[in-house]
């Protein structure tokens, strides 16, 4: 061989190498691609469930200036960055200290008597000046770093620590604070109250109850408004004294922000309420809460002041909330003929909170929601969350838990603990144990490798579970995952969303299958040969149609005439079949003549279109007499005042069109090509031994042709679950349960389309909807592969022939 | 039975039928120029307006819709009016009503009374309908002659401006890391500060420029403004209307067959070639169909090689295992996933991960001015579309090349031919048809695709195309329109969704043109490819 064509050789040779191995690479790649979807979208549900953990970030001890015992409150301020973590101490001469937990030195130390003192404007400047006159006796905080002082004159004061405005960021800094009375209750002539606890709501506006000898609940409210004009502020106080005349005595209070709720628990197991107004009480109610009438030791409200968290002598930790009783729910729904009102006081409730109570009729009732996993002593002290609706637990052993109420979750749990207090962003948890101070970081955790964001909201439960959010009355599934405020409850049950696909789905299939199976077995079996090669190319150009067209096409055109013509599309439910079954008795007499059997056979479709068309238009001419006849002119009204039937503009019945139109080339296409692929010599066999061309169909080709038809509907259906814009358009897009036609669905992928340019990405609701997608890519997956494995038996059954 | 099977074929061809005739009727006529009407009602008050369709209401009979137009001076700002029918005393077709297609506002209906046109010199002519036509011809010489160079030399200062802003932001963060640097680089910062003080300079200098350039089209602007139409309308107030914000004007009653003709191709052309006006519902689409062409194209880019090779590899290359089993298995389902599983994947992986790390790694110094790749735009549309259409491609490469026969093969094996040329001169060439059927299918699918793009950066009305004239050309971090997506949310989220229904009606119908070649052209290509394989195996 000459030199040339050696090295001919060798490059061609590098080039097929080459080749082999860029070629590979290309289909790796591929492999690769459906991996990294899957892995992608997983890995970032994946923060949702994983268990949360307490990083300690640091620990410290008790500063000598203060004595353990003397710790009466503590609160903590922390970087999300973990820079710096900064509690409050506060003592029993009123004095917060404030400590740097990195170092364990006190870098400030502020008297809330200085502060209170109000010719004293820079706080922390006149220190001493009146203390020492007076004691602190409790300092309880129910937000992060806001505290009830409760002294030993007889005054109550709610004192905030707040963070001066930062200076320059460089390594080693530290904030600083001041302490801000927010409000002061003078002494009272009644004595030193037994307990008390007093919020603030805004800047303006406090409300204080506090308990005296005897049961009596001293109230006061205070308000300052800011006259535009002259600038002068002016405190208005409303007091308002309630005598809890029951059994037993009180042991706990709680106040919501706007001192319109007071509740109390007792020794004797009582729960109680009392709505006030702004002179008097409005209504009252005294709920037995436990049959073993054990001692209510704690109480708190959650942010948002709906839940009430009740913690007892026997360890159990409840949530309760007001709740229309069952009873009162459905007389209202009977009596009333009018559906809508009925829901409009519905909305109403769920959108308004405790204020609602007096407006709406409704008598709510103050209902045990959930009981939280007990623990074994009693209750000590409840920590609710600034920032959400989890909350910390100590018992009277030192344990303390943290949960999440709404999704039912155990976070964490902390042994030996005296105090807990909670950072203002609710990530950080501050604790007194013996003479040490420790921080936590509460955050998820990686199998214990890593870090990541903790979602303590979603939970098994939470997502697939019927859960009691607030303002409804009973646990639900439900999805609305955003609201008008900050403390509203993202309600993120995927049940609703699996519901409305599986239901627009079934609807469509319902239309889709059976036509496009029976137009496959038409065109297959009984229409002449050519039809097909035609009308293969005409399904597939349908197939091509975009499913926005169709989208728009049924949720603008039709969804009008539909509306318009619902009576007309029942009638030619009935018209359409009633005109064939007349038609084919006239076909028995006129198919003996040979030229129109000749004729009409194998293009019967044609017949039958023109038969369709008529039964369609004496639908649409007899509609409007019957309409005027039988529903009173308007059917939309007559079905919601009759049937209790809500029609909504955007419904099922569109889906049906809508997707069904997109699915039905689909399974067609399929379902046809498995039909015809059924060998001729068995039909031929069939229609020789003398059956008809339908019993050849039924019994021959179909029993052959069937799993391949199996496959066809499967990929139609997976390819229905998956449909986006249609569902989008014409659904309405309202997450109900309800297996109605006339309603609408949402369903998980216009879900997906329509929240997730919305969503703060790595956030709960982001990481939701990214569930929602691996539970769309399960569902196609499964049917995909199901008619793929019934598709490749297929092959091999019928590769024989 | 026979027959029950039958009418399923007839009802899902009447439903295609159906669909097809109301896409065709509606978006075909919107174009045509109907007549408008003078309706006189029995309260005395009359309007113009053109008829479109109507409705039987048991309360109060026949009704009519009408479209009036002359939406600024309806009390409800409204375009539309139903009347009913047996309130209407007379209506009457007069033949010198005029129609003027607006910049806002929409359209508006009236009689020419005359025209002031202070700033315009006119041939002399009595008829007073030329003599609009030709002080609307002036007015457009006048804004070309005027406004245009204006417009064009604010873009150009505004570019400049904007180029400034790049380099400065530059500056400030290369000192900001000068200046963080141990032991800081104090002559850089120096030297950063001379540059930052020139380059604001600078900036101050375009911002005076740009701010006299404004203040010089807004006074030209103001005296090209000063030309009015005086009208009637149909209620006989006196109205006058600038010429500059006329768009078209025309006298429909008075129009021959050809001048409807006219008019309509007129129309049509508009649709293509220019800019949507008032919130998409008016003007054309040339930066949706441009946005549609550039995401296909891109969308080609990245995944027609992709899918041939893997395509090649499962057909040519792959011998059967569990390892080809799972890569037919994978190249099936991800044709199956959801398109909005895709869209929420390119949120996520591209926009939220890699767009991310491009702007923290690349365009760290202005992240100040909002993300440049984190954001949604027509690269990580394209990326996303791509994935979504791989496995279109490879199952159409793998069927092609399966179908050749194993004789041609092992011929060209025979003569001595390595497995590469095989595959490179005599398989591909004869798999080409039906590899170009599979690009089509994917372009057609692409085309009418939308979820995904939801998600990954369309938006419904964007200021600049992703391809200009300006350097780097094409902007593969910019957002785009799509005509699928200007369907929903023209359809859908449009404030005055009447108005604007005709619109939708159109680009309907042209994604569906589109779409429909596409499709075609790609199922005449595999038929044909098909014939031609079995002669030659014969």
């Amino acid at each position: 061989m000459s030199k040339t064509s050696q090295a001919t050789l060798r490059k061609i040779k590098r080039h097929d190498l080459l080749a082999r191995w860029v070629v590979t690479l290309g289909g790796v790649l591929v492999i690769g691609c459906v991996i990294g979807i899957l892995v992608m979208i997983l890995g970032t549900t994946l923060p949702l469930f994983l268990p949360a953990r307490a990083r300690l970030l640091a620990e410290a001890n008790l500063p000598t200036s203060v004595k353990a015992e003397g710790v009466l409150g503590l609160g903590i301020e922390a970087t999300s960055n973990d820079r710096w973590q900064i509690a409050h101490l506060v003592d029993a001469s009123g004095t917060f200290h404030i400590v740097d937990l990195a170092t364990g030195k006190v870098i400030q130390e502020l008297s809330a008597n200085a502060a209170e003192d109000h010719s004293a404007s820079a706080p922390g400047s006149k220190q001493g000046k009146v203390a020492g006159s007076r004691k602190v006796l409790t300092a309880d905080s129910s937000g992060s770093a806001s505290f009830t002082l409760r002294w030993s004159d007889g005054a109550v004061s709610l004192v905030d620590v707040v963070a001066l405005p930062r200076g320059k960021q460089v390594d080693g800094y530290v904030p600083r604070f001041a302490l801000k009375t927010r409000a002061v209750i003078p002494a009272d002539k009644l004595g030193v109250p037994e307990t008390a606890v007093m919020r603030s709501q805004g800047e303006k506006s406090s409300a204080c109850a506090a308990l005296y000898e005897g049961n009596r609940i001293v109230v006061v409210r205070q308000n300052v408004t800011k006259n535009e004009i002259t600038d002068e502020e002016t405190t208005s106080t409303n007091r308002l004294t309630i005598q809890g005349d029951m059994p037993g005595r009180i042991t706990t209070l709680a106040i919501d922000c706007a001192g319109g709720m007071v509740y109390a628990g007792t020794d004797k197991g009582l729960l109680t309420w009392w709505q006030l107004h702004e002179d008097r009480v409005i209504s009252h109610d005294i709920v037995p809460p436990f049959l073993d009438q054990r001692p209510i030791t704690s109480m708190q409200l959650l942010i948002g002041d709906v839940t009430l968290v009740v913690g007892d002598a026997a360890g159990n930790v409840t949530n309760w909330f007001f709740v229309v009783p069952k009873s009162e729910r459905k007389s209202k729904n009977h009596s009333s003929p009018k559906a809508m009102e009925a829901t409009a006081s519905a909305t109403d409730i769920a959108s308004g909170k405790g204020k609602l109570i007096a407006a709406t009729k409704e008598v709510k009732k103050l209902t045990l929601v959930r009981t939280l996993d007990s623990h074994v002593t009693g209750i000590r002290n409840i920590v609710p969350s600034p920032r959400n609706h989890s909350l910390l637990v100590r018992d009277e052993s030192g344990f303390a838990t943290m949960d999440y109420t709404t999704s039912e979750r155990r976070l964490t749990t902390f042994k030996g603990v005296d105090q807990l207090a909670f950072s203002s962003r609710g990530d950080v948890v501050l604790a007194l144990a013996g003479s040490s101070l420790k921080a936590w970081r509460i955050e998820g955790s990686f199998f214990g490798l890593g870090k990541t964001t903790l979602h303590p909201e979603v939970s098994w439960f939470a997502l697939l579970g019927r859960v009691w959010y607030e303002g409804l009355n009973e646990p639900e599934f439900s999805w609305q995952s955003t609201g008008g405020t900050d403390d509203y409850e993202p309600k993120l049950s995927l049940v609703p969303l699996i519901f409305g696909t599986l239901k627009g789905t079934f609807y469509a299939m319902l239309l889709a299958a059976p036509l496009a199976l029976g137009a496959a077995a038409y065109v297959s079996h009984f229409a002449f040969p050519k039809l097909r090669t035609w009308i293969k190319p005409v399904i597939e150009i349908m197939a091509c149609v975009p499913s926005v067209v169709l989208g728009f096409l049924v949720g603008l055109w039709l969804a009008p005439v539909i509306k318009d013509g619902l009576v007309a599309l029942f009638l030619s439910a009935i018209c359409i079949p009633v005109l064939f079954v007349l038609f084919l008795l006239f076909w028995q007499q006129v198919r003996k003549s040979p030229t129109a059997q000749r004729r009409v056979r194998s293009r019967e479709f044609l017949l039958a279109g023109i038969l369709l068309a008529v039964g369609l238009v004496v639908a649409a001419w007899a509609s409007t007499p019957v309409e005027q006849r039988f529903f009173g002119g308007n059917v939309v009204m007559w079905l919601s005042r009759h049937l209790g039937v809500v029609y909504d503009q955007r419904n099922s019945i569109l889906i049906a069109f809508g997707v069904g139109f997109m699915v039905i080339p689909i399974i067609f296409t399929l379902s046809e090509d498995s039909l015809s692929s059924v060998p001729h010599s068995m039909t031929a066999a069939s229609m020789a031994l003398g059956a008809s061309r339908w019993q050849t169909l039924w019994r021959v080709v179909l029993p052959s042709a069937s799993p391949g038809i199996f496959a066809a509907v499967m990929i139609g259906f997976g390819r229905a679950v998956g449909e986006t814009m249609v569902f989008l358009m014409a659904t309405g897009n309202s997450a109900q349960m309800d297996w109605s036609p006339f309603n609408g669905m949402r369903t998980l992928s216009a879900n997906i389309a329509q929240e997730v340019p919305e969503a703060a990405v790595d956030g709960t609701l982001y990481r939701v909807l990214f569930l929602c997608a691996v539970v769309l890519f399960l569902m196609t997956f499964t049917l995909n592969t199901l008619a793929e494995v019934v598709r490749q038996r297929l092959r091999k059954r019928f590769g024989q022939f | 039975m026979v027959w029950i099977t039958g009418g399923a074929l007839a009802a899902i061809l009447l439903a295609a039928l159906t669909m097809l005739f109301v896409i065709l009727y509606n978006g075909l006529g919107i174009f045509w120029p109907s007549r408008v009407q003078r309706v006189q009602l029995t309260d005395g008050t009359g309007f113009l307006g053109m008829r479109l369709d109507g409705h039987t209401d048991p309360q109060h009979g026949a009704q009519v819709r009408f479209k009036t137009a002359n939406r600024e001076f309806d009390a409800q700002r409204q375009d539309f009016r139903w009347i009913t029918q047996s309130d209407v005393v007379s209506a009457e077709y007069p033949v010198d009503v005029v129609v003027l297609e607006r910049q806002a506002n929409g359209d508006f209906y009236g009689f020419l009374l005359g025209l002031r046109v202070p700033g315009l010199e006119l041939p002399e002519n009595s008829d007073p309908a030329t003599r609009l036509q030709q002080a609307l011809r002036a007015i457009a010489v006048q804004r070309a002659e005027r406004l245009d160079p204006l417009l064009d030399r604010i873009s150009a200062v505004t570019d400049e401006r904007n180029r400034v802003e790049v380099v400065q932001l530059k500056a400030a963060y290369r000192k900001k890391q000068a200046e963080a640097h141990v032991p800081p680089d104090a002559d850089a910062v120096a030297l950063l500060d001379g540059q930052l003080k020139e380059l604001s300079a600078e900036a101050a200098s375009l911002q005076g420029q740009s701010e006299r350039l404004v203040a010089e089209r807004t006074a030209a602007e103001t005296t090209l403004r000063e030309n009015v139409a005086v009208f009637r309308d149909g209620k006989g107030t006196e109205r006058s209307i600038t010429l500059i914000d006329v768009v078209r004007a025309f006298r429909p009653n008075a129009m021959g067959i050809a001048g409807k003709v006219g008019h309509y191709l007129a129309k049509i052309w508009e649709l293509l070639s220019t800019a949507p006006r008032e919130a998409n519902t008016e003007g054309g689409v040339l930066p949706a169909i441009f946005g549609t062409v550039a995401l296909i194209l891109l969308m080609a880019l990245s995944s027609f090689p992709l899918g041939v090779l893997a395509g090649v590899y499962l057909g040519e290359y792959a011998r059967d295992g569990v390892f080809v089993r799972m890569v037919r298995i994978g190249v099936n389902n991800l044709a199956g996933i959801p398109s909005i599983v895709y869209g929420i994947f390119g949120c996520g992986f591209f926009i939220n991960y890699l767009g991310w790390n491009i702007d923290h790694s690349l365009y760290a110094y202005r992240l100040s001015k909002g993300p440049v790749f984190g954001t949604g735009g027509v690269l990580w549309a394209a990326l996303t579309l791509g994935l979504l259409t791989v496995p279109v491609v490879i199952v159409a490469t793998e069927e092609a090349i399966r179908v050749i026969p194993r004789s041609i093969r092992e011929s060209s094996f025979a003569l001595g031919s390595t497995k590469f040329q095989t595959l490179y001169r005599v398989i591909l060439p004869l798999a080409s048809p039906g590899i170009l059927t599979g690009f089509i299918l994917a372009m057609a699918r692409a085309a009418g695709e939308v979820a995904p793009l939801m998600l990954t950066g369309v938006v419904n009305s964007a200021a600049t195309l992703p391809l200009d004239g300006k350097f780097p050309f094409l902007h593969l971090e910019r957002q785009f329109m799509h005509l699928g997506f200007q369907i929903y949310s023209v359809g859908f989220q449009s404030p005055n969704s009447e108005a604007a229904r005709p619109m939708v009606y159109v680009i309907t119908l042209l994604l569906i043109l589109i779409v429909m070649v596409l499709s075609s052209v790609a199922i005449y290509l595999r038929n044909r490819m098909r014939k031609t394989l079995q002669i030659r195996t014969l």
